[in-house]
């Protein structure tokens, strides 16, 4: 570990793993910082992921894939089963992974491009200087190195404190924080191809229950209930234990997993001087579906990209860097978090009757693409009340 | 001044207490009333038996006050013992407690 980089990136996680990478290959130095002893454990997902998204990043290996999946099912809150099947892709739509060697190869790439890994090592404060952030101080083992950077890339995830420090509110609201917990079950009764979620206010309140495959008997068997609905008796952890002993008995499970997933809107700003947020941190989680990896791995590369431009241009001020901000609320990415941010602000306020309705007269149709865009569209055709009820959204599914 | 002492005393056994317990005791905030009324002390208790290290209470905590620190929780003297934290915990391993 040097003194001096171009860019200093905090979190080894998929944002931090993409956005050092890139920043080497536009020929600047980069060291990434990960508090934790190990990259990609202990994990805190589902690992979801679909193809199309990953392909942009990475080529599919059997090595951190655990399972390919050809379809999806909701159960709704009466226990109706709609089954989704793709026709698309050779039937596969998308992954789940194994992200403990998925985010190991990501760090692996970073590093062979040229990036510079310190695991164990927690950037404990920012270097400001005029209000400027100048890099970050390190403890490794307990010694605190003063590591100085052109522009720190906060990819610290969910807890999102670099940011904080640096005089940005990354607080969640307590009823946009999924609290959730999740078992990795084996010898459990499942269908191998597909993810299953379960809806309802007895099994999830304004969240969901998922069981995603990793393998014929085995799963990601997992809940996020709202932080607001969290509490005494009532917990992520109370719901999912009720589920599983009636749902899996027999099922063994090999790992525990609790976790924290935002889906509130992105930070109102995700630059400052000489400050980029990346990935969870921002906030840019999917407030929908809770997905993270790609949006993650989208902003930690754009993260990368304004960087070197700016550092090439020698200007690195929060107006500078704001073309980071521009485009990524503008991308594809950025547009799909503030109308799926609508659309979950619409069905948690929904009673069971109203979500047993929608998906029993989605169930009836065909849908030729699987998505969740296009899923959110057969629903309101079939449902054309709802084009009322949400109002500006409609516009922005056309 | 027997205030102070009295204080301080409690300082001093909350501390040795946590070192027996598994339940870590990390923060205190004694609010000592004017008059007569007695003294409160409102402290948040991680239950480090039950935590999961997973950070979903640093995320929602308004003052910044809770750091993740590989696997320890840790809790800083800006906690305002406000109690968001315990109650979005999935695990249920963060406490507010009033002691008298």
């Amino acid at each position: 570990m040097k003194n001096k980089y171009d860019v200093l990136v905090i979190g080894g996680g998929p944002a931090g793993a993409i956005a050092a990478k890139t920043a080497v290959e536009k020929g600047l130095s980069a060291l990434i910082v990960e508090k934790r002893p190990a990259i990609g454990a202990p994990v805190r997902c589902a690992e979801g992921v679909s193809k199309e998204a990953l392909a942009d990043f990475i080529d599919p290996d059997p090595r951190w894939i655990s399972a390919e999946m050809t379809g999806a099912g909701i159960v709704a809150p009466d226990g109706f089963f709609m089954k989704l099947e793709s026709s698309m892709a050779g039937g596969k739509v998308g992954y789940v992974l194994d992200r403990k060697f998925f985010d190991r190869e990501l760090v692996w790439k970073a590093a062979e491009a040229g990036a510079e890994v310190a695991v164990k090592s927690r950037a404990c404060a920012p270097i400001m200087e005029g209000g400027v952030v100048k890099g970050a101080k390190i403890d490794y083992c307990g010694k605190v190195t003063d590591v100085r950077a052109q522009v720190v890339i906060a990819a610290d995830g969910v807890e999102s404190k670099f940011s904080k420090w640096c005089g940005i509110d990354t607080t969640v609201p307590v009823r946009e924080i999924m609290s959730s917990v999740q078992y990795v079950m084996t010898d459990i009764d499942i269908d191998p191809g597909a993810t299953i979620f379960y809806l309802g206010n007895d099994v999830a309140p304004e969240g969901y229950l998922w069981v995603f495959p990793k393998g014929k008997r085995t799963a990601n068997v997992g809940i996020g209930i709202s932080g607001k609905k969290s509490g005494d008796g009532h917990r992520a952890k109370d719901y999912l234990d009720k589920f599983v002993k009636k749902t899996f008995p027999n099922g063994k499970t090999i790992e525990y997993i609790p976790g924290g997933v935002s889906v509130c809107r992105p930070l109102d700003c995700t630059v400052a001087d000489g400050l980029i947020i990346a990935g969870d941190a921002a906030r840019v989680v999917d407030p929908l579906t809770g997905g993270g990896i790609y949006n993650a791995m989208y902003t930690g590369r754009l993260a990368a990209e304004v960087a070197a431009d700016c550092i090439g241009k020698g200007d690195v001020s929060k107006k500078a860097l704001m073309k980071y901000d521009k485009e990524w609320r503008a991308s594809k990415m950025g547009k799909a978090i503030e109308r799926n941010y609508h659309i979950k602000e619409y069905l948690i306020k929904q009673p069971d009757e109203k979500l047993n309705e929608i998906i029993h007269s989605v169930s009836k149709m065909n849908l030729s693409e699987f998505s969740t865009l296009n899923l959110i569209k057969e629903i309101i055709k079939a449902n054309p009340k709802l084009v009322l009820e949400l109002g500006a959204l409609a516009a922005s599914l056309r | 001044m027997q205030r102070t002492g009295i204080f301080l005393l409690k300082i001093l056994s909350v501390m040795l207490s946590s070192s027996k317990n598994s339940a870590g005791r990390v923060f205190l905030i004694v609010t000592i009333n004017e008059g007569k009324k007695p003294t409160y002390c409102a402290m948040l208790k991680v239950h480090r038996d039950i935590c999961g290290y997973c950070g979903c209470c640093v995320s929602v905590c308004p003052e910044g006050a809770l750091e993740l620190i590989d696997a320890y929780l840790s809790v800083e003297k800006t906690c305002t013992s406000c109690g968001v934290c315990a109650k979005v915990c999935p695990l249920g391993a963060l406490e507010v407690v009033n002691e008298k």
